[in-house]
């Protein structure tokens, strides 16, 4: 009896224990239960970035920096009285390139500054600028600042605006900091003149532009400008020197070419500069498509080939009619794609997500050109060959347009003057035209040759005034099937 | 009070207690998980104004919030790389383009794009299959008859032969399943679907069917699975109702007709659709669509609230 009883005792004891633990517990998650609310992983304000970022990530892997590879790269530097310097051409911009984008990252993003100069300011400072030290770079054609920026650091997040064009820059030396011997990152011992940088740019209209920053190099690895040697801050090799072998390797330079009485500004090229160049024979017929090329153009579209209704007019030009669309391939190539009304592309649909027009900025309509234009370029064929550009962008607030040309080895094919081969117009996130050369692009031959630059790189300069300019590029007029690399004289 | 009454009278006190906390944590689940009844008259009320009909079996129900999944596009991952290894072994040449990747031989091509963007076409083929299906040329199988038998195992030869069909699985693998069978009288267009956790993806895959081969098939297909599951902050379905009425309300001014048109609401189902980042990370986020009797559906993204188709 006494055993039973202890047993339910101890029986009671147990439940009481348990029976407070539960009530401890139910307590924690009662009290747990108002925390609960707004823990969330995912919430409204990462979906309204993820709607934006989803249109982006559409067209990122197709942000390149090649298409804004500027068509030459100048290094100018103030040596014994005279400017020595050299430009880059072609293929080795690449490289060069890459090593700038170091200045670009500092004066074109949000960490720099800008100030817009008067038209008379302007061309006082670029023509002083250029009598010293420079780095010159210029574009194909006005490009808006911050689409040079995105793509060349391939970065779709970049929002393009309605921000300032710009096509030519120049890059000079600020404030200077100190004289010493630093090791470059590959290793290499080199002189500095370490100073702080700024930049100023134009337009062809005549707007000029300075970018500054806060931004002072404290290390080898930080970018600057090194009056000494150029962009030894980077990794990529290619920094180089201005310093010259000695006064009578000057002479012997100048009396080969007989150069020296014919100067009248203040450039000259070094020998070595000009270097072996890569001179091409190239052809860029023009050709009609085939059927099977034809539907692949119309899918490029995003028009049904067995859909369309197809005509052919008197003059050989065949039609192609879908939904408030049509398409025109003319004999002797070109290829025209309107709508009319309300009809055309929606970026919407390209990119398969919903969004309102007003949504869209100017990176999103270069995105979806730049995807049409793969499509639309692998169908002409060839594309190894030749590389797209983006030979010119132009906005009004209600439409844009975007063009693109072919280069060869960085340098541009140039047709009757004109290097834009494929045009896109689009209006309020539709697409409404396209205009595009159907055109195979071949290589006839292939030589390794020194330019002779001397005379004709001066021409290149860009004077203050200057109002024509000079570009090496494949030059086709009229009915010419074929064409070298020759500097090419024309009205910006 | 002797030892032996207190432990009576504690475990007395104790149950009372754990019952009332039970109750008041039950009660407290099901308001923030269900609408009272007085909300459920009151909206519906509303509804009604605007010639939305709703009926109360469709507020009743528990709240549906759905997690979101995410992932990264990892080339590697475990699903994707069988698939274009089978898909190589074809014949077919893979390449690693801007937007995708394009698999191509001499019968026909495989696109993989970024976006979980899917296609297959045999050379000459241009019409997608999801596109076909908006046109009245095609007639849903509602029996389960030969053909339609027959077209499920040929769709279902050509996916296991290009290691669709993964019989590996992860923590948030998808399933895959038919759907519908669609015929022309000469072709037919098979849809899939993948599904998370019992959820199926928004965008259907639809394979089409000719001469007892696969001949083409579009659509949306996750080639790279979720790794984590994070609660989200979604909206519930009376926000969504309210957002229809104020649509039909908008329809209503803009449209110049005399009255409303009704709506009766027929189906609420909730679905994934996929969204990117710029870094490649995925999202699967949850989707509500409103189907009426007249046919017309709206989606709705559950967590902005905001239309999606």
């Amino acid at each position: 009896m006494l055993k039973k009883q202890n047993l339910i005792e101890l029986l009671k004891t147990v439940v009481v224990v348990i029976l407070l633990v539960a009530l401890v517990c139910l307590c924690v998650v009662y009290m747990l239960s108002y925390q609960n609310m707004g823990q969330y992983g995912f919430t409204k304000d990462t979906m309204q970035m993820l709607g934006g970022e989803s249109v982006k990530y559409q067209y990122a892997d197709y942000f390149d920096a090649s298409y804004v590879s500027p068509k030459l790269i100048g290094f100018s530097a103030k040596k014994l009285g005279e400017n020595i310097g050299f430009y880059t051409l072609g293929g080795a911009n690449a490289d060069v390139y890459e090593s700038i984008l170091p200045f670009y990252e500092k004066l074109f993003s949000d960490a720099g500054r800008i100030f817009k100069l008067s038209p008379e300011e302007g061309e006082a400072l670029f023509s002083s600028l250029l009598t010293g030290d420079y780095i010159y770079v210029v574009y194909e054609n006005d490009l808006p600042r911050d689409l040079i920026y995105a793509l060349s650091t391939e970065d779709v997040t970049v929002s393009v605006g309605d921000g300032e064009y710009i096509r030519e820059v120049l890059l000079v030396p600020d404030r200077h900091l100190y004289n010493g011997v630093s090791l470059t990152p590959s290793g290499t011992q080199v002189f500095t003149a370490i100073h702080t940088f700024y930049a100023v740019a134009r337009d062809s209209e005549g707007n000029y532009y300075r970018y500054t920053t806060d931004f002072v190099p404290s290390k080898p690895t930080d970018v600057s400008f090194n009056t000494n040697y150029y962009l030894t801050y980077t990794t990529t090799e290619s920094y180089f020197s201005y310093a010259l072998a000695g006064q009578s390797a000057l002479d012997d330079y100048f009396l080969r070419y007989g150069f020296r009485e014919k100067v009248t500004d203040t450039t000259v090229i070094l020998q070595d500069s000009g270097g072996a160049v890569s001179q091409k024979t190239v052809s860029a017929s023009r050709f009609f498509p085939n059927t099977g090329m034809t539907n692949g153009l119309l899918g490029a579209l995003l028009m049904n080939p067995e859909k369309v209704t197809s005509f052919t007019d008197g003059a050989g030009v065949r039609f192609y009619y879908d939904e408030g669309r049509n398409l025109s391939v003319s004999p002797s190539g070109h290829l025209a794609y309107t709508a009319y009304g309300a009809g055309g592309l929606p970026l919407s649909e390209l990119f398969e997500y919903p969004t309102a027009s007003e949504a869209y900025d100017l990176s999103d309509y270069i995105g979806a050109s730049l995807m049409l234009s793969r499509s639309l370029e692998a169908i002409a064929g060839t594309k190894d060959v030749y590389s797209l550009f983006l030979s010119g962008v132009y906005s009004d607030g209600k439409s844009v347009t975007v063009e693109l040309g072919y280069a060869i080895d960085g340098m541009a094919l140039y047709f009757d003057g004109f290097s834009d081969v494929l045009s896109l117009e689009f209006e309020d996130g539709t697409l409404k035209s396209v205009s595009y050369d159907l055109r195979t692009v071949t290589v006839l031959q292939d030589a390794q040759t020194n330019f002779d630059m001397l005379w004709d790189l001066r021409a290149v300069l860009i004077e203050s005034n200057a109002k024509r300019e000079y570009a090496y590029g494949y030059d086709f007029r009229a009915d010419d099937t074929s064409s070298m690399a020759t500097l090419i004289g024309r009205m910006p | 009070m002797s030892w032996k009454k207190l432990k009576t009278f504690a475990i007395v006190m104790l149950v009372l207690m754990d019952a009332v906390f039970l109750f008041l944590i039950l009660q407290r689940h099901d308001r923030a998980t269900h609408y009272d009844d007085a909300l459920i008259d009151s909206a519906t009320a509303i509804f009604r104004e605007s010639e939305l009909y709703v009926d109360r079996a469709f507020l009743s129900k528990k709240h549906v919030s759905l997690p979101v999944y995410t992932g990264t596009s990892d080339p590697d991952a475990m699903l994707f790389s069988p698939i274009v290894s089978a898909i190589e072994k074809a014949g077919y040449e893979v390449k690693d383009e801007p937007g995708g990747i394009y698999c191509k031989n001499a019968v026909g091509e495989f696109y993989f794009g970024d976006d979980f963007g899917f296609y297959y076409a045999e050379k000459g083929r241009y019409d997608r299959p999801s596109d076909l299906l908006a046109t009245e040329r095609y007639i849903r199988l509602t029996e389960d008859n030969a053909y339609r038998q027959s077209s499920m195992r040929i769709v279902n030869t050509f996916l296991e032969k290009y290691a669709f069909l993964s019989a590996e699985t992860a923590r948030y693998g998808y399933e895959v399943a038919y759907t519908d069978v669609y015929s022309s009288g000469v072709n037919y267009i098979v849809t899939l679907s993948q599904s998370i956790e019992g959820v199926p993806v928004h965008e259907r895959i639809c394979v089409m069917v000719s001469g007892g081969r696969v001949v083409s098939a579009d659509g949306i297909f996750a080639t790279f699975v979720p790794t984590k599951r994070e609660k989200a902050e979604t909206v519930d379905i009376m926000n969504i109702l309210f957002t229809e009425k104020a649509h039909l309300d908008a329809v209503y001014r803009a449209g110049g007709s005399f009255s409303y048109t009704p709506m009766v609401l027929t189906e609420v189902s909730y679905s994934y659709a996929v969204y990117f980042d710029t870094n490649g990370e995925f999202y699967f986020v949850p989707l509500c669509e409103v189907r009426y009797a007249n046919g017309e559906s709206r989606t709705y993204n559950c967590v902005s609230g905001k239309l999606y188709s």
